[in-house]
C-alpha cells in the first residue's frame, strides 16, 4: 500500500470463473442481494442530481408548489437565464481560469521537483522531500487565518495571482509525491541511452520522462483541477468582489443575499458541476487512478 | 543513496569538490520547495504567532501572551463546538468508512454492471460540497422539500424541521455527508482488494476456510494498513469540514451544528478577531 503504484490501465474485470453446468445458472438469492444493494445505492446516488434538475427545469409557481409534482410541466429555461443574469458565467470563467492555469503550474512545479527526487542522488534530498511533503499532514484550516494575512500584506486578496498562488502551494505535495512514485517506476534504461548521447538532464525530462508519464500527469491534472474547482473556504476569503468570485463563491452568496429562489439556485449548482461530471465521466479510469494514487500518499 | 555518492565521489581538494557540486537538481526543486516554504510552511508558524497577538484588521496590535487562549478555552462556546465537532467527525467517519467497506467488498465480487456502478456511485465526490449541501438544503426544506413531501403526502405524517431541530440537524449533516464520501471510501477500499491476489483465497478454501473465515484470516489483515490511511485521511477531512454547516445548517439550531472549524471560520472573518481564530486552530 506504501508504494503509490498507478494502476492506470487496471482492468476492473477479473475474469469471472466460468460455472460447469452447460445451462446458465439462475440468479442466486446472494447474488441478488447485491444487485438489490447496487441499486439502491445507484439510486440514491443520482436521485437529488435528479431531482434538482427538475426543479431547476420548473416555473417557479411549480417549484414553491407542495406536494411538489415531479415532472416540470411546463418546461422553462428560466432558471438558467436568471441565473446567468445574476453573474453565473462570470463566476464560472473565474472558476475555469484559476483551476486550469493552477493545473499547468503544478504540473510544471510539480515534474521538476519529482524528477529529481526520483533519480538524482544529492545531499539533502530526504530533507527536501520531506519539507515538500509536512503540508500534506497539516490540517488545511490551520493555515487559514495566517495566509489570509500574508496575501492581505502582499496585496494579493481579491486577486487572480493570489488564490491561483495557494491552489498552487496546496496542490503541490500530493504532485510531486504521485509524479515521483511514477518516475521511479519507468524503466531507467531509455534515460541512460539519451544520457550516453549527450541530452542533458531536462532534455531528458522534457522529452522522455514526461511524454512516458502522460497517465500520471493526467491523473495529477484532473485531481488538482477537481480539487481547484471544488474549493470554497479558500475563495470564500480570498475573493471579496463580485468580480473575482468563483462559482462555489457565488453559489454562497446568492444564496444568502438574494434569499434563496430554489428554481435558480439548482441551475446555478447544476451548471457548475457540470464540467466536473463532464471531466470525471469522459475520463472516469485516469480520475480513479488519481484518487487512489493520491490518497495513498501516507 | 547518500552512502554511494560519498563513495564514488574521489577523494578531492576542497577547492575541486566545490565545483562538482551538482547545482541541477537544487535549482529544478527550488520552485516548488520555495512556494511550499513560503505559503505553506511559514503561514503555520505564522498561526502561531498571531495567536499570541491582539489582532485588528490584519494588523498585530500588541502582544498579549496567553490572552487568546484563555478567552478561547474560558468561552463555553468553545467547548460546546468541541463536542460538536468530535460527534460529527466521529460518526462520520465510522460511517462512511464502514459503509464504503462494505461496498468495496460488495462491488468486488464478480458481478456485471461493477464498472458503471462504481461511476454512478462516485457522482457525489465529484460534486463539490456547496453544490451538495445546496441540493441536499433544498431536499430536506421543511416546507417544500422533497423528503418531507414524501412523509407527508405517501405516509400521512406531519412535516418534519430537519434543519430545526437540534439533533435531527446533526444527523442530517453526517447522513449528507456520509452520501459524500462513503463511495471515496469505497473506490479506496476496492483499490486495495483488488491487490490482494487470488491465490490466497483459493489457498485458504483448500484448507477448508470458510468465506467469512477468509474475510477474517486474509482479507482484513492485508486491508488493514488501507483501513488506517483512509481513516485518517477521514478524520482529517470530516475535522476541517465547514461548507457543510455553512451551507446547511448555519451551525444551528442556535449553536447545535456549530463545530470548531465553523466556529473558527465566523470569529476569523465575521467577527474579524482573527488572533482568537489563531488559537482555535
Amino acid at each position: 500500500m506504501s508504494t503509490t503504484s498507478l494502476r492506470v490501465e487496471r482492468p476492473i474485470e477479473r475474469p469471472t470463473p466460468v460455472p460447469r453446468r452447460a445451462t446458465r445458472p439462475r440468479l442466486s438469492p446472494g447474488q441478488a442481494a447485491i444487485y438489490a444493494v447496487m441499486l439502491l445505492v445507484a439510486i440514491s446516488s443520482l436521485l437529488p442530481f435528479v431531482w434538482a434538475f427538475l426543479t431547476s427545469l420548473k416555473v417557479e409557481r411549480h417549484v414553491y408548489a407542495f406536494p411538489p409534482q415531479i415532472l416540470p410541466n411546463p418546461v422553462t429555461g428560466y432558471n438558467y437565464l436568471q441565473a446567468i443574469n445574476h453573474g453565473l458565467l462570470l463566476a464560472l470563467f473565474n472558476s475555469l481560469f484559476v483551476s486550469l492555469i493552477t493545473v499547468v503550474l503544478v504540473l510544471a512545479a510539480g515534474s521538476l521537483a519529482a524528477y529529481p527526487l526520483a533519480r538524482m542522488t544529492f545531499r539533502g534530498s530526504q530533507l527536501a522531500l520531506f519539507l515538500i511533503l509536512i503540508p500534506m499532514m497539516i490540517p488545511g484550516l490551520v493555515n487559514l487565518v495566517p495566509t489570509y494575512i500574508i496575501m492581505a500584506k502582499l496585496g494579493l486578496l481579491d486577486t487572480y495571482q493570489g488564490l491561483i498562488l495557494i491552489y498552487w502551494v496546496h496542490s503541490l505535495p500530493i504532485a510531486i509525491w504521485v509524479l515521483r512514485g511514477f518516475f521511479q517506476q519507468l524503466p531507467k534504461e531509455l534515460e541512460d541511452a539519451a544520457s550516453v548521447d549527450g541530452a542533458s538532464r531536462l532534455r531528458i525530462l522534457w522529452s522522455i520522462v514526461v511524454p512516458l508519464s502522460q497517465p500520471a500527469m493526467a491523473a495529477v491534472a484532473l485531481l488538482v483541477f477537481l480539487n481547484s474547482w471544488n474549493e470554497f473556504v479558500i475563495a470564500s476569503i480570498m475573493t471579496s468582489s463580485v468580480l473575482m468570485r468563483t462559482a462555489q463563491v457565488f453559489l454562497y452568496t446568492t444564496m444568502t443575499d438574494v434569499g434563496v429562489n430554489w428554481g435558480e439556485m439548482m441551475a446555478s449548482g447544476l451548471a457548475t458541476n457540470l464540467p466536473v461530471l463532464a471531466l470525471f465521466l469522459l475520463l472516469q479510469r485516469r480520475f480513479v487512478a488519481g484518487l487512489t494514487a493520491g490518497a495513498l500518499k501516507a | 543513496m547518500h552512502q554511494s555518492t560519498v563513495a564514488v565521489r574521489p577523494v578531492s581538494t576542497a577547492q575541486t569538490r566545490r565545483r562538482r557540486i551538482d547545482l541541477l537538481p537544487y535549482v529544478m526543486i527550488a520552485p516548488a520547495l520555495l512556494a511550499i516554504g513560503l505559503f505553506s510552511l511559514l503561514p503555520t508558524f505564522y498561526g502561531m504567532v498571531i495567536s499570541v497577538y491582539r489582532v485588528e484588521f490584519v494588523q498585530l496590535l500588541r502582544f498579549v501572551g496567553a490572552a487568546n487562549y484563555v478567552d478561547v478555552l474560558a468561552d463555553p462556546k468553545f467547548w460546546n463546538s468541541v463536542r460538536i465537532s468530535f460527534t460529527f467527525t466521529a460518526l462520520s467517519m465510522l460511517l462512511s468508512v464502514s459503509l464504503g467497506f462494505g461496498l468495496a467488498l460488495l462491488a468486488n465480487q464478480s458481478v456485471r454492471f461493477r464498472s458503471a456502478f462504481r461511476t454512478i456511485a462516485l457522482l457525489p465526490w465529484v460534486t463539490s460540497y456547496v453544490v451538495t449541501y445546496l441540493i441536499f438544503r433544498w431536499i430536506l426544506n421543511a416546507d417544500l422539500g422533497l423528503l418531507n413531501a414524501f412523509f407527508v403526502e405517501t405516509l400521512g405524517w406531519s412535516r418534519i424541521q430537519w434543519l430545526g431541530n437540534p439533533i435531527l440537524a446533526m444527523a442530517s449533516l453526517i447522513v449528507v455527508n456520509v452520501w459524500r464520501d462513503a463511495p471515496y471510501a469505497m473506490v479506496l477500499l476496492l483499490a486495495g482488494l483488488q491487490g490482494i491476489p487470488q491465490e490466497l483465497y483459493e489457498a485458504a478454501s483448500i484448507d477448508g476456510a470458510t468465506r467469512w473465515r477468509s474475510f477474517l484470516s486474509v482479507t482484513l489483515p492485508l486491508m488493514k494498513s488501507a483501513l488506517l490511511v483512509l481513516i485518517v485521511l477521514t478524520t482529517i477531512q470530516d475535522f476541517n469540514v465547514v461548507v457543510a454547516m455553512l451551507v446547511l445548517t448555519g451551525g444551528g439550531p442556535g449553536t447545535a451544528t456549530e463545530t470548531m472549524s465553523l466556529r473558527m471560520y465566523y470569529e476569523a472573518f465575521t467577527n474579524a478577531r482573527m488572533g482568537t481564530a489563531a488559537a482555535i486552530a
